[in-house]
Formats: C-alpha cells, structure tokens, sequence
C-alpha cells in the first residue's frame, strides 16, 4: 500500500484562519455546532485513514479518490458547522428575549417548576426510605424465633382482658357463617362416647337430688296413686268391656236403622 | 331449643282406645241399674237401721215400721237424688259408674258444680227414660245432658298428662304397660272383643 506507507496521509483542507486549538479542546465558549462539526471531522478523517489503509491494492487513484471524498465530507462539515454556529447565535439571541417576555417567561418558568416537581415526586420521599430499611431488616429477620424464644407468651396472655375482646366480637354472624350440619356431620359420637368416662362423670351427679326434683315436678306420686287408685278386677274389666261393645253394637244398629254414617261422632 | 311435652299415660291399656269417648247407652243403663239397686239397699238399710233403734227401745212390743208406697217411693227419691248429687258432684261417677267406667263430665270437660249435679240429679230420678235418647243422639247425650250441658264418657281411672320438657327427643312415658304388639298412638281403635263379633 503506497510504498509501505503507514501514517495516515495529510489531507489539504481549507484554511480558515487561526483554528481552535484541538478538536478535543474543551473550550466552553466553543459553540455547539463547532463541536459538532469538529467531531465530524474527526470521523471522517478516522474513516477515510482506515478505508485508504483498507484498501491494497496499490491503486493510487482510488487513494486519491478516496481521499478527495473525505475532503469534500469534511469541507462541507465545516461549513455547516459555521451556518449551525450562525443559527444557534441568531436563534439563542432572541430565544432569551423572548423568555424575558412576561407571558412566555412565566410559561417557562411554569415548565420548570412542573419538571422540577414530577422528579422530586418520583424520588422516593425520607418515609419511603425508611419503610423500604424496615422491610429489608425484616427480611432477614425469623420474627417467629425471635417471640418464641423471647417472649413470655403466658405473661402477654395474663395480662389479656379477654371480656373486652370478646365484647366487641359479633358472634351471632359469626356463627351464622358456621356450618353446623357440616361439622355435626364429621363428629364421631360413638369415638367420644368411647372415650367418656362416665362411672367418673356419674360420681360427680348428684342423682338423687336429680330424682327428688324430677319427682317433685313430675308428681309422680299422684301419678302412681291415679294409676293404682282404679285398678279393676279383670271381672270388672271384662263387666266394662263387654259393656263398651254392647253400646256400640246398639249405636251400629240405631245407625244403621236410621240411615247415618257408622260411628260418625265416635272417630 | 323447642320445648316438647312428655306424656304420663296412667290410662289402663285396655281403655286408651276408646278412653274420654262418649258413652253408649247399655253401659249407660246398667250403670243406672246398678245405681237404682244401690240406692234401694240404702233406703233398704236405712230402714233396717230405723228398725234395730225401735227394737232396742219397745223391746218385746217391738213392731216392724210401717211404711206406705208413697213414703218409700219418696224416701227413694229423695236418696236417688242425694246420692247422684253427691257422686257426681264429687267424683263425677257414681258407683254404677265406676263398676262401668264411666264419668260425667261437662261438655267442656269439667267437673260438675253441686248445682248441675243436682239439676241433673232431679232430672235423671223424675224422667229416668230420658236417658234413652242417648241410643239416637249423634253425640250420645241424654235429654239431662242437653239441658244441663254435660257427657258421660269412658273413664277408667288414670289420665293423659302432657307434661313441658327441654328434652329435645320427646320420649313419652308409659307408667302403664301398653297393648300388646301395639304402641299407644292416641287414636281410636276397634275393640277385641267388638271385631270377633264383627
């Protein structure tokens, strides 16, 4: 490639007198399009290097083509880059006088304020921090360890007023939510009878006292006299019941005489 | 929890099915019988009584009482009519009553006061063939029933108490044994003896 030639060729460009100092000059009074059209430059001079050293077949007219090219992009680059310099101090003047208007001042200043506002209403405010700290300790912390092995469940539990708790409980719904047929249904009786104690539980009863109201409220002893007062011989009763037919063979045959329903009052 | 009733039945089994029912009118009758025969053997007695005292105090010159038809007839009456009054009024069965298994109630199921038993007394001893209305009455109630409002039923001793309990099961109690192969239902059912003669 040209003879071995390495080192990027010198591409003449124009002159425009005393020229910034670097292209990465930091300068802040370099205006936008000067960086721009700076950084352009420097592309182009980059990319035509690396094509020219790409290319090797020793042809120096695409060298020169190639070459020519590159001058021309940069040359146009610099001269945008005047034109955008000359907008931007055109535009950026009036720009500021327009802001220094009253109507278009307070809509900017509007602006800001709003901008100002959504980023300090994304920014997770000090509680948010904090409930965000709380969290991540709770994370790594086993709480249900912590109470069981800490706390005096049964002295927390002493000091329970379970009255007041429950006073405020509305059980009637919540036994209304209960399905008591359900859960009648999965009671094993006979299990718990098994497991009833109940010679124990009879030695706590007081059967006679039991008895003796029972007695008292049943009156069992007028019950006992009515049923033993009129106890027949089996004369008397055979004497009765032979009587009982005997009135309701004539009532059958009176019916029947006079043409009415059998035993019509007697049902 | 529902509150149901426990019933004490001391009705004799016998009687249950036909027990409170209206009486007919041949137990009706005899009973009368019974009773007429009873109140004979008291005038009888009270005459016999009567009788021993006048024999004590004559002595030798001891003469049976003389008593003519109307003031027997009368003193019959008059016992007939005590007699009832009382029984009724007491019991609500007379002893003629009581060997049938009867009892007069009235119509609302209530003992009787001394005053209707005594209406009804006079009214049974002075037109006694009244009483046989009783055979084509539908309620099977005597010319005295209808005046004085009141039944003669079947009763032969115990009575039906429906006693309140909590128990939830209702178990009723039989003091007296029931009939056999059959529970009481409270119903009426045909007697033994009436269906082998049917």
């Amino acid at each position: 490639m040209m003879g071995g030639m390495d080192e990027p060729i010198s591409i003449p460009i124009r002159d425009d007198g005393p020229r910034p100092e670097a292209s990465g000059s930091k300068d802040p009074t370099t205006s936008v399009a000067d960086r721009l059209a700076e950084r352009i430059v420097e592309a182009v001079v980059l990319g035509a290097s690396m094509l020219i050293a790409a290319i090797d077949d020793g042809d120096e007219e695409v060298h020169d083509l190639a070459a020519a090219g590159a001058g021309f992009v940069i040359e146009g680059a610099r001269a945008l880059g005047t034109v955008m310099g000359a907008i931007e101090q055109s535009v950026a003047g009036r720009a500021e006088v327009a802001s220094r208007a009253p109507v278009l001042g307070e809509l900017l200043a509007h602006w800001r304020a709003t901008w100002e506002r959504a980023e300090e209403a994304d920014a997770p405010t000090p509680d948010e921090r904090f409930r965000g700290a709380v969290d991540a300790i709770l994370d790594r912390l086993d709480l249900t360890e912590i109470v069981r092995t800490r706390v005096d469940i049964q002295r927390v539990a002493g000091d329970l007023d379970l009255n007041e708790l429950v006073a405020d409980l509305d059980v009637e719904s919540l036994v209304e939510k209960v399905d008591i047929e359900a859960v009648a249904a999965k009671i094993d009786v006979n299990a718990i009878a098994q497991r009833l104690d109940l010679e124990a539980f009879l030695a706590r009863v007081d059967m006679v006292k039991i008895a003796t109201e029972l007695i008292e409220q049943l009156d069992l002893a007028q019950l006992i006299r009515e049923a033993s007062r009129d106890t027949a011989s089996d004369g008397v009763r055979t004497v009765r019941l032979r009587g009982v037919d005997a009135d309701r063979a004539i009532r059958r045959a009176v019916d029947r005489v006079l043409g009415r329903d059998d035993h019509s009052e007697h049902a | 929890m529902t509150a149901r009733g426990v019933r004490f039945d001391t009705v004799p089994a016998e009687a249950r099915a036909f027990h409170g029912q209206p009486a007919g009118i041949a137990t009706r009758i005899v009973a009368n019988v019974v009773d007429l025969a009873l109140a004979g053997l008291l005038v009888a007695g009270v005459y016999l009584g009567v009788a021993g005292v006048l024999f004590l105090r004559q002595g030798a010159a001891f003469r049976f009482p003389v008593v003519s038809y109307p003031q027997a007839y009368a003193a019959g009456v008059l016992t007939l009519i005590a007699y009832f009054t009382i029984c009724w009024s007491a019991g609500g069965r007379t002893y003629g009553d009581q060997l049938l298994g009867l009892r007069v109630r009235t119509v609302d199921d209530l003992d009787l006061s001394i005053a209707r038993a005594l209406v009804r007394a006079v009214l049974c001893v002075a037109f006694p063939l009244l009483l046989l209305w009783v055979a084509v009455d539908a309620r099977f109630r005597s010319v005295q029933d209808l005046v004085v409002r009141t039944h003669v039923v079947y009763d032969w001793g115990g009575r039906r108490t429906d006693v309140r309990s909590n128990d939830p099961v209702g178990v009723g109690v039989d003091v007296a044994p029931p009939v056999a192969d059959e529970a009481d239902d409270g119903d009426a059912e045909p007697l033994p003896g009436l269906d082998r003669e049917g």
